[in-house]
């Protein structure tokens, strides 16, 4: 048992020792220009990514004169603060990381990269062409570069999924045979199957599935999962023409009923999970089935070592409509990092960007804890098939291959925030999943209204590549 | 005004010719000198700021798109006063204090009651004391994290405690039928012990004889609550409510680190909301026309309580 | 007699472990390694402590957050003792706006935070004022100055005024009659106004939440910043929170007999 907690979870210092087995000096990617002691600041969310990037302090000062300083901001706060910085114009913030879906309300205050990729390409052709053109490049022209792979997939305990006696008594019971879920309706299935009392003590301690996360704040990603799949040949969060709300109509119904369902049936609690609560659930073999972002892929003799059982991959549930089968999934968040357009040391502020985003100086990176992989020559790379499991990065992949836009318009921020609200209070059992969505729509109707209907019409057609 | 006690200002003034302003002025020449920088710190980050706010009020003003500030004059009062979130959030402040507060005065008076029979004929204060103190002298931010530790739904002490003794795990924050409830429990145990402590020094403050005449005539407790304790106590009571109307009126800290309103909107305050329409939506002229409003609701609040302890002579002995 | 003896006494246990309960798993969340925080079933004692978050703790800016704390809280502690009380004194003594005036100057600690933060935040921003240690020492001011004020007021309108006046007519100046005779008088309530503002200094949140980014940043904006996109890093924020207890704890030792009094803003002695 307690050599068991000893590996129970990963703490962001056990990432250092991938790195200091790495070769620590990589180099750089060929001449660019140098600087004078030419201070960059770069905004980071606080925590892992922050200590990564801090590991290249010394390296980049010493090829390029240039002082890299970081500013860790929570994740919770790096929409406000970043934006208030930008919109002041005060160019303190020489390059800042932020999500996709808060492109539309970045976008003017970003510096576009094309000129400065045509000069010096960050081996723009290597980064995953998901994460190209959904979240690095805006209506043509190209304002960041991924700096975490993040994207969801499926994680389960195979050995579970491939007993007999569970495989007999889950056909006998639904009919069809058991597999990691391929569709959403799949998923309550497995939510039920797998939901017991293992220990005998009356308490259920055993469930089939949990969402990334549920928690208020980022919880609506778990139902946009659903709703671009359940929507069809053709998901769209708004009608392009009119711009009309479409998350209220029958496919978003079906996709907020099931997500309320696999609630209603799941942990205790689970209305609150954030990523460690998921994370510790599935790794501690109580959740048989989890869909979560590329870290748990690198933890699987910790699996191993606490469940005994193998940690299996497969791509998101999707949904089959009209005979056809949906395979889309998001990055739930992800991670870009652009330019800001008032920087004062912009050729500096790329040349550090091109530096540390480099398929060299960027294998780093993903060996620490918290990135997660993003261009093919990491997937390719023979350290990284040595640590990962074949079928993780297969998975992966694919996953990204499948990667469907997020909102990417002015006020995306506010649009997530209505919707999450919304979808809450249906998993709360506040309101009818209906009547949720219609508030969700009505409050994206006001907000669409107050930007400029015209104006949003623009953004989202150039966002959504229509 | 006590008699005894006549003020500086009239000795001065007698000196003085008493006469208008003017002469007010040079009487009270030393305590302006001595007023003029607090006044002038306060103007500067109070009259100053809401004046501002008041203009800012008027304009439809999206922060990161500064330059499409548009005057709209009252609409954003008309915007907050029809916004239903708005008055969700309202009902949800109301419902929090009048609960956390409620329990509040009446554990903290029990408590106090207790601690009061326990010190009388012992001159030293007890050990503990301290160690119940400490909640209301913590950070708020530090509480919600504590309790939401406590409150892990899989993983937390309540939750494990409860197991063994037979009742299945309760859901606390997780679940939008306790989520609120929970958040006064962990308010209870902030304040509760400020309650306990003020009550406690106004019992010891009254005339110790009363109790003992009372206990010699057989009083029962509660009568000596009623009839005795609670009528001497008025003043105490008095201001113990109104600190912990005006805020619990503000909470915002520990929903911010607990819940961040959630599930849904069930533990949005007023004051959350008001935060996340100003520092999340950046919609500013709507969040200051909202948080003026909150400021006249409190400046009611305060005045009304003014008026009542002015006449009581409450905060003047 | 025996029983009813006992009785009271496992009372006051109950309720010193209800209200220490959660301060004391604090503590031994700071001493637990990351993976045991999450898990089930959870450690009550921990079978093993380590003291290595309190280090790490500096790692994620807990130094900083402490070094920032104590400048913030100190300077705003010695402008608003000092202004209270010379300001208390001239409302005590001279009656200037009568009772109004000092009640309007509370009321201003009594306004919610999120009404004066909106305006303060764009002139600040305006001003290039964010993220500077003036910001937050101004801000704070607001809640600790009026507070300063009316307590102030409230001591000096206990101390006898006749050595005052008697001063007076032999000749002292106002200044002296301040300086030599009131001030002393009144030296425990300037203590306990100096604790009271440094303790709501210290615990401010939200005006330092807007106004700071990292250079300024106080103990609780850095507490609950603690987390990553992984979840609260439950240890180190923890230990961060044990050591900003400990000047609190010290003062609330030290101080007991004033804690009532402050904290009814002068109403009960």
């Amino acid at each position: 048992m307690a050599k068991i907690r000893k590996l129970a979870l990963t703490s962001i210092a056990a990432g250092a020792m991938f790195v200091a087995a790495g070769s620590a000096t990589a180099e750089a990617p060929e001449p660019t220009p140098t600087f004078d002691d030419v201070t960059v600041t770069v905004a980071l969310h606080s925590g892992a990514f922050e200590l990564a990037w801090a590991v290249h302090k010394e390296q980049i000062k010493a090829l390029y004169g240039i002082n890299m300083e970081i500013v860790g901001i929570p994740v919770n706060e790096l929409f406000d603060k970043e934006i208030l910085e930008l919109s002041m114009g005060s160019g303190a913030f020489d390059l800042v990381q932020f999500n996709p879906g808060w492109m539309g309300d970045y976008v003017d205050f970003l510096e576009p990269l094309d000129p400065y990729m045509e000069r010096w390409d960050p081996a723009w052709e290597d980064v995953h062409e998901g994460f190209r053109v959904w979240e690095n490049t805006y209506q043509g022209t190209r304002y960041t570069l991924t700096m975490d792979g993040d994207i969801l997939f499926t994680y389960y305990n195979s050995d579970v999924y491939e007993n007999p006696e569970e495989q007999a008594a889950f056909k006998e019971k639904y009919g069809y045979d058991l597999a990691p879920p391929a569709t959403w309706d799949q998923v309550v299935d497995i939510q039920e199957f797998f939901r017991r009392d293992t220990d005998g003590d009356g308490e259920i301690d055993s469930w089939g599935y949990s969402d990334p996360i549920i928690k208020r704040g980022r919880g609506f990603y778990s139902f946009l999962l659903r709703y671009i799949n359940y929507a069809g040949s053709n998901p769209q969060y708004m009608d392009p023409e009119t711009m009309v709300p479409l998350i209220n109509n029958e496919a978003g119904v079906q996709a907020l009923e099931n997500y309320k369902r696999t609630i209603e049936l799941g942990p205790p609690g689970m209305l609150s999970w954030e990523w460690d609560e998921a994370h510790a659930a599935f790794m501690q073999g109580r959740v048989q089935t989890l869909v979560h972002w590329p870290d748990e892929g690198l933890m699987t003799d910790l699996y191993t070592a606490n469940t005994g059982a193998e940690m299996g991959f497969a791509k998101m549930p999707g949904a089959i409509v009209g005979g056809e089968k949906m395979e889309r999934t998001m990055t739930g968040g992800g991670w870009i990092i652009g330019m800001s357009r008032d920087s004062q040391n912009k050729e500096a502020a790329y040349t550090l960007l091109r530096h540390v985003l480099s398929p060299e100086v960027s294998l780093h990176l993903v060996l620490m804890p918290g990135t997660d992989i993003f261009r093919t020559s990491q997937f390719n790379h023979p350290v990284i098939k040595k640590i990962a499991p074949a079928k993780y990065l297969e998975v992966y992949q694919e996953s990204i291959s499948d990667n469907f836009p997020e909102l990417r318009i002015p006020g995306g921020f506010e649009y997530y925030d209505a919707l999450d609200v919304a979808v809450q209070k249906a998993l709360a059992g506040e309101l009818s999943v209906k009547e949720a969505l219609d508030e969700a729509a009505a409050n994206w109707e006001e907000i669409t209204d107050r930007i400029g209907r015209d104006e949003q019409r623009a953004a989202y057609k150039a966002a959504m590549g229509l | 005004m006590n008699a005894a006690r006549a003020p500086i200002v009239e000795v001065a003034a007698s000196l003085a010719e008493p006469s208008g302003f003017k002469a007010w002025c040079r009487a009270n020449s030393f305590a302006l000198v001595l007023l003029a920088p607090t006044v002038l710190i306060l103007l500067a980050l109070t009259i100053f700021p809401l004046i501002y706010s008041v203009y800012i009020s008027l304009f439809d003003y999206y922060l990161p798109r500064p330059h499409r500030r548009a005057f709209v004059g009252l609409e954003n009062y008309g915007a907050v006063l029809t916004d239903a979130r708005f008055w969700a959030s309202m009902r949800i402040t109301g419902i929090f204090m009048f609960f956390s507060i409620s329990i509040q005065f009446i554990l903290g008076m029990a408590l106090a009651v207790f601690f009061f029979d326990e010190f009388r004929g012992r001159s030293a204060k007890a050990v503990y004391l301290p160690l119940i103190l400490v909640p209301m002298m913590i950070a708020p931010v530090v509480v919600g994290y504590v309790w939401r530790l406590l409150y892990q739904v899989e993983f937390g002490p309540l939750n494990y405690m409860l197991l063994q003794i037979g009742i299945s795990r309760l859901e606390f924050t997780a679940s939008a039928g306790t989520a609120l409830l929970s958040i006064i429990v962990a308010d209870i145990w902030q304040w509760t012990p400020f309650v306990t402590l003020v009550m406690l020094a106004g019992l010891v403050a009254l005339p110790q004889e009363l109790f003992e005449v009372t206990e010699m005539d057989g009083a029962s407790t509660w009568q000596r609550l009623r009839y005795v304790m609670l009528p001497l106590l008025s003043r105490v009571i008095a201001i113990v409510l109104l600190i912990r109307l005006l805020d619990s009126f503000r909470e915002l800290d520990k929903i911010f680190i607990m819940t961040q309103g959630g599930p849904g909107t069930v533990t949005e305050t007023v004051s959350y909301y008001a935060f996340l329409t100003g520092f999340k939506f950046f919609r500013i002229g709507y969040a200051a026309a909202m948080s003026l409003l909150l400021l006249a609701v409190t400046a009611i609040i305060c005045t009304g309580i003014a008026k009542v302890l002015h006449k009581e002579q409450i905060f003047e002995r | 007699m025996l029983a009813r003896q006992s009785a009271r006494y496992v009372a006051i246990a109950i309720v010193v472990v209800v209200f220490f309960f959660p301060i004391y798993w604090m503590l031994i969340t700071s001493m637990k390694p990351q993976e045991e925080v999450l898990y089930y079933p959870p450690t009550f004692v921990p079978p093993e402590f380590t003291f290595r978050y309190y280090a790490e703790a500096f790692d994620f800016r807990g130094g900083t957050a402490l070094i920032n704390s104590l400048i913030v809280t100190s300077i705003v502690t010695v402008i608003s003792t000092v202004l209270g009380t010379l300001g208390g004194y001239a409302f005590a003594r001279y009656k200037v706006g009568g009772f109004h005036l000092p009640f309007w100057i509370l009321s201003t600690r009594m306004m919610p935070q999120v009404a004066a933060i909106i305006p303060l935040f764009l002139l600040m921003q305006q001003f290039g004022m964010i993220d500077r240690y003036g910001a937050v020492i101004a801000v704070h001011l607001i809640v600790t100055l009026p507070f300063a004020i009316w307590m102030m007021r409230s001591f000096f309108l206990e101390t006898p005024v006749e050595l005052e006046e008697a001063a007076l007519m032999d000749g002292a100046s106002k200044w002296q009659l301040l300086m030599k005779i009131a001030v002393p008088l009144a030296a425990p309530g300037i203590a306990m106004t100096a604790l009271f503002s440094f303790v709501f200094s210290w615990n401010e949140f939200l005006f330092a939440l807007v106004l700071t980014r990292r250079v300024a940043t106080t103990l609780p904006v850095v507490i609950s910043g603690l987390y990553s996109q992984h979840g609260v890093l439950w240890p180190v924020m923890t230990a961060v929170a044990a050591m900003g207890l400990i000047p609190i704890f010290i003062l609330a030792v030290v101080a007991q007999r004033y804690l009532v009094r402050g904290l009814t803003l002068g109403a009960i002695k």
